[in-house]
């Protein structure tokens, strides 16, 4: 194998070519709902997802990564993930209009978005350029190499570093590849453009100059953040975390808060499954991804009951991730006849599983109880349910846990305002976030924007049951909850963007009604 | 006309309101382009970096990372089926180098030690690691061999090797053969006890 700089980002290009593939394959039954842009922006973080799979079968199978164990690990991927995807697009006679464009357009867009993945992939193998720290060398690639060595999954990658990034890891050095650097920059354009994406949804109707300028430079501003800058190229779990993250709630927004109604119902089912499979990846990027799986879960109840969709549409969402997660924990539950640890046991994960399934299923028949259900259904109630049923949660496990909690969160707001590296982020985003809640009769936020914020705090509300019953942490932009924080920064920067449009709309509509238009 | 111009006042409250708000948004969108500014001082997260160098470095943990949790793997399971005390471990030249990987001054920032605590779990003592120097021919082996037949040979993954014998000595050589595909292992007989 040569180390010349052009046959490493060769190899990069050829790894990272192949999990966008899988992407492509695994999501092409589900194109004319998602359309060109949900489709191709979904495609390389559903790929990912195909390299826990091949760990699961080497586990099972007792061999090492090789060119063996990936191809026999990507069929069942590959089928049981069209399978599925199959069955979600029926392209049915009330499914609505393709939302796919014509083919010329089409092979267009495979070619751009492949070659500027690729492109991206090669510059940054090519050009070596990574971050690095005592995580990721000393767990990450070392346990990416124990993967890749002997096959097995570990008390370590399952209880401490999660599925997602050894196993890629390992995948790619099948490829040739040394050290795997291009996801992370990769992942950050993702990032980038399920915001602009999102925001320049949220002007929707405004002045073309309105919604190229508030997209732009609410990207902008995100980028040019110091914690972002250092997650696209730090080989750690945050800026995947933050891209599917990101990626299930643009999904959830498509699946239940439809931008142009009335929409095709095969379109739910398509957008679902993408927000199962993103959640599924937030869960394996780290062992603590498990709680904050409940985040996209529980908008998507709420969201739910808001369309209102119907309670299958749920199914879409429970059956990728509960598959992911079983699939991975109960691989390495057979291969170490359970494991111990101090961050993720194996009885903890089988908890926190069968309560995201409890939740899921509950969510899905809410609407069917009597007197409540359509009292949930209606409005903004359920949102309303959730917040209160959150600082409730909250407020009772303070009163049991004063001592940890008060700890932790000291430490929490120490790192987000001073030592956390964020600079003025978190004061900025505390700042807005009142702000907008208190002015918003001005801007009159639509039901997205809520729910923006709701994801934002139910983060927040799990960070604080995770940390608070954990390690209370430390004043350090090394400590644990200082890094995690990041994984919500896109959120909240799209939820900035929803305001300064809804601002926007509310000077125009103010001005029209004034000049009697 | 009164009516009318109570809307006006409305609309230029609502138009006043926007414009407060939009002043704030940007003084947010201000702060954080200070922090631009700011970026050298308040930017504690691990510097950019070249992979290259740093890609064979996490190999070579990686790989005894790999080699530490496999003879973990090897000696729990010889303690648990064998029952027998592990008399030497045995690991490939390559990889028994890296079972001690001093890496403080790693990539200029890290300070850490990985030492042989994976297997520190499974048996609370170190055993004995050998690795497979000198490598014999299987003639030059025979007319070492000693008519021994008491130790125990498995073999693992990643070329380690367990010996167990049911008479611990600190005296056993080890050998194979040039392909790995067999260990031997040679006791030293005692030296007569000395009179006192």
């Amino acid at each position: 194998m040569s180390d010349s700089p052009a046959a490493v980002a060769s190899l990069g290009a050829a790894y990272t070519l192949t999990t966008l593939g899988l992407g492509w394959v695994v999501l092409f039954p589900l194109r004319q709902r998602l359309g060109i842009v949900g489709y191709h922006l979904a495609s390389y973080p559903t790929g990912l997802l195909a390299w826990p799979v091949v760990a699961c079968v080497s586990s099972l199978v007792g061999q090492p990564f090789g060119v063996e164990t990936v191809f026999f690990g990507v069929l069942p991927y590959l089928f049981f993930g069209l399978l599925f995807a199959r069955s979600l697009a029926p392209v049915s006679k009330s499914g609505g209009e393709s939302v796919w464009p014509r083919e010329s357009r089409a092979v267009a867009s495979y070619v751009i978005w492949g070659v500027g993945i690729c492109g991206i992939a090669a510059v940054v193998q090519g050009t070596g350029a990574t971050a690095v720290g005592y995580d990721s060398v000393f767990h990450y690639a070392a346990w990416g190499s124990w993967l890749d060595l002997t096959g097995k999954i570990g008390a370590e990658i399952a209880g401490a570093y999660g599925a997602l990034i050894p196993s890629a890891i390992a995948a790619s050095r099948v490829f040739g590849v040394g050290w795997l650097a291009s996801p992370w920059p990769i992942l950050a354009l993702h990032v980038v453009a399920i915001v602009g994406v999102g925001v320049r949804e949220a002007t929707r109707g405004l002045a073309r100059v309105w919604r190229i300028a508030i997209p732009a430079i609410t990207v902008a501003l995100m980028v040019a953040s110091a914690p972002f800058l250092a997650h696209s190229i730090y080989l750690h779990s945050h800026m995947i975390s933050a891209a599917y993250l990101a990626l299930a709630l643009m999904a959830l927004r498509h699946a239940f808060v439809p931008i142009q109604p009335p929409f095709a119902e095969d379109a739910v089912f398509a957008w679902c499954f993408v927000a199962g499979v993103a959640t599924a990846g937030l869960a394996l990027a780290r062992p603590d991804g498990l709680a904050y799986a409940l985040v996209p879960l529980a908008v998507a109840v709420v969201a739910r009951l808001h369309g209102p969709r119907p309670a299958r549409t749920l199914t879409a969402f429970l059956v990728p991730l509960l598959a992911f997660l079983g699939l991975f924990y109960g691989t390495a539950f057979l291969e170490t006849r359970g494991w111990g640890g101090d961050k993720l046991t194996a009885k903890t994960a089988a908890a926190v599983i069968v309560a995201l399934a409890i939740v899921g299923i509950a969510g899905a028949f809410l609407d069917r109880i009597p007197h409540a259900g359509p009292w949930l259904a209606s409005r903004r109630h359920a949102l309303l349910a959730a917040t209160v049923l959150n600082a409730v949660a909250l407020i009772g496990l303070f009163l049991v846990r004063t001592e940890e909690l008060r700890a932790t969160t000291t430490i929490m707001f120490g790192n987000l305002t001073e030592h956390g590296g964020y600079g003025s982020l978190w004061v900025v985003a505390a700042a807005m976030i009142v702000l907008s809640v208190a002015w918003a009769r001005v801007w009159r936020p639509d039901t997205w924007s809520l729910l923006l914020l709701f994801a934002i705090g139910q983060f927040f509300a799990v960070a604080v049951v995770v940390h608070g019953l954990g390690h209370p942490g430390r004043l350090s932009p090394a400590d644990s909850f200082a890094r995690v924080a990041f994984h919500v920064v896109p959120l909240v920067f799209w939820y900035g963007g929803s305001i300064a449009a809804g601002l926007t709309r509310a000077w125009h509509e103010s001005r029209d009604a004034e000049e009697g238009r | 006309m009164a009516g009318r111009q109570s809307g006006t006042r409305g609309q230029s409250r609502v138009r006043a309101s926007v414009l407060v708000a939009w002043l704030l948004l940007a003084a947010c969108a201000g702060a954080l382009l200070w922090d631009l500014v700011r970026l050298p001082d308040m930017y504690a997260f691990p510097r950019p970096t070249r992979a290259i160098e740093i890609g064979d470095a996490a190999e070579d943990i990686g790989r005894a990372r790999a080699v530490n949790a496999v003879v973990g793997d090897a000696v729990q399971r010889e303690t648990e089926y064998v029952g027998g005390q592990i008399d030497v471990l045995l690991v490939p030249e390559d990889l028994a180098s890296l079972l001690d990987v001093d890496a403080d001054v790693f990539a200029g920032r890290e300070q850490a030690t990985l030492d042989r605590r994976l297997m520190r779990p499974f048996i609370g003592v170190m055993p004995k690691v050998g690795d497979y120097d000198p490598v014999l021919t299987r003639e030059q082996v025979a007319e070492f061999r000693a008519p021994d037949g008491e130790h125990v040979v498995h073999r693992y993954p990643l070329g380690v090797y367990t010996v167990a014998h049911d008479r611990p000595s600190d005296s056993a050589s080890v050998y194979t053969d040039p392909t790995h595909s067999e260990v031997w292992i040679i006791f030293e007989p005692s030296p007569p006890e000395s009179a006192p």
